[in-house]
């Protein structure tokens, strides 16, 4: 059995190079700028992550602008031609094409009766159609041709006065097309 | 105490340098939980203006309402200027061509407007006056409501029987934006 006996004063006796506390908080230093280091790099990542999103955001945001800014022009140019449309397709329908309507009248016309037309006068969608006859059976014979073509109605009896007939027929919107 | 630090100056530097340290570290955590916070808002508005951009793709269908421009531009609608100059000469070359004369045209003073499905619409009124016989005048107002020029209504149609001839005065009106 071997005893181990130091006979050197407590002061003179050799010491380790480095005591364990001293090792202690150098490693707890190290630990600490670690530590220090990994919380600065996490820091740093949000403070870019967060940087990078809201770039991303006033992309979004820029995009949103556009998006409406579009919108709108394409809205109101829509509504534009929505309503130029509709009216252009109200002005064709309630157009009388008054050259098919007279040459309607003419056609109807009966012919060989002693009837001739004189004056063709029209205003709003009424025509009133003038002229001589002979008999008032030509100028009803004609005011029932008129009233059964679709294209006209007419408006009243016919009159008739010292051979001067007058009849008034109303024209169809389109009317004559 | 200062004997004992100067014996222990070492230990005491170390001790220091962990007290700078552990409140570095504190701060660096205090930070990054602030950044981290902050990315989380930050996270949250990027995610709601994500949704903005959706909800305003979805108000302003761009396709739909891009699709639905080109297909009203397409459809038939009052000129924005008067053809004045061709709708002159298309009516002075019908003349001849139907054996019908022009004896006057009286474009009106001033700019009529005419309210059509609700808009305004400028009118612009000529009141021609011609002579021929009644087949080829209303050949002629058939010429002029048929041609190329859609805006055109043809109104106060008055033809009469002159002599031989007739005579007749009709208005063209020529609708525009």
């Amino acid at each position: 059995m071997n005893i181990d006996i130091n006979l050197l004063p407590e002061e003179l006796r050799p010491r380790p190079a480095v005591e364990t506390r001293t090792l202690f908080l150098i490693l707890l230093i190290l630990a600490l700028a670690g530590g220090c280091y990994l919380l600065y790099d996490a820091k740093s990542n949000a403070e870019a992550e967060m940087a990078d999103l809201e770039k991303s955001i006033d992309q979004v945001n820029q995009q949103i602008n556009n998006i409406r800014q579009q919108g709108q022009a394409l809205k109101s140019s829509v509504d534009r031609l929505d309503t130029l449309t509709k009216s252009y397709e109200s002005f064709v329908a309630s157009r009388i094409l008054w050259g098919s309507a007279l040459e309607r009248v003419q056609a109807l016309k009966p012919t060989g009766v002693g009837m001739e037309l004189g004056e063709l006068t029209q205003k709003g969608n009424t025509l009133v159609i003038g002229g001589t006859s002979s008999g008032y059976s030509t100028i009803a014979s004609y005011g029932r041709s008129l009233d059964r073509d679709t294209k006209f109605i007419l408006s009243g009896w016919p009159k008739l006065n010292s051979a001067t007939f007058s009849l008034t027929v109303s024209v169809a919107p389109g009317g004559g097309g | 105490m200062i004997e004992l630090l100067r014996q222990n100056s070492r230990l005491a530097a170390l001790i220091a340098v962990v007290l700078i340290l552990l409140v570095a570290v504190i701060m660096m955590l205090l930070q990054w939980q602030s950044a981290e916070g902050d990315l989380d808002d930050v996270e949250k508005d990027r995610a709601l203006a994500e949704i903005n951009r959706i909800s305003t793709l979805a108000a302003y269908d761009l396709a739909t309402l891009q699709a639905e421009e080109t297909q009203l531009s397409a459809k038939p609608r009052f000129p924005e200027e008067v053809p004045i100059v061709d709708l002159m000469i298309y009516v002075a070359n019908g003349a001849p061509q139907y054996s019908v004369t022009i004896t006057a045209v009286m474009p009106a003073s001033a700019v009529g407007s005419e309210s059509i499905g609700g808009k305004n619409y400028h009118a612009y009124k000529t009141e021609v006056t011609v002579k021929g016989t009644l087949t080829n005048i209303i050949s002629l107002i058939k010429y002029i409501e048929r041609g190329r020029f859609n805006s055109i209504r043809i109104e106060d149609v008055s033809l009469s029987a002159s002599g031989g001839s007739w005579q007749g005065k009709f208005t063209i009106v020529v609708i525009t934006e």
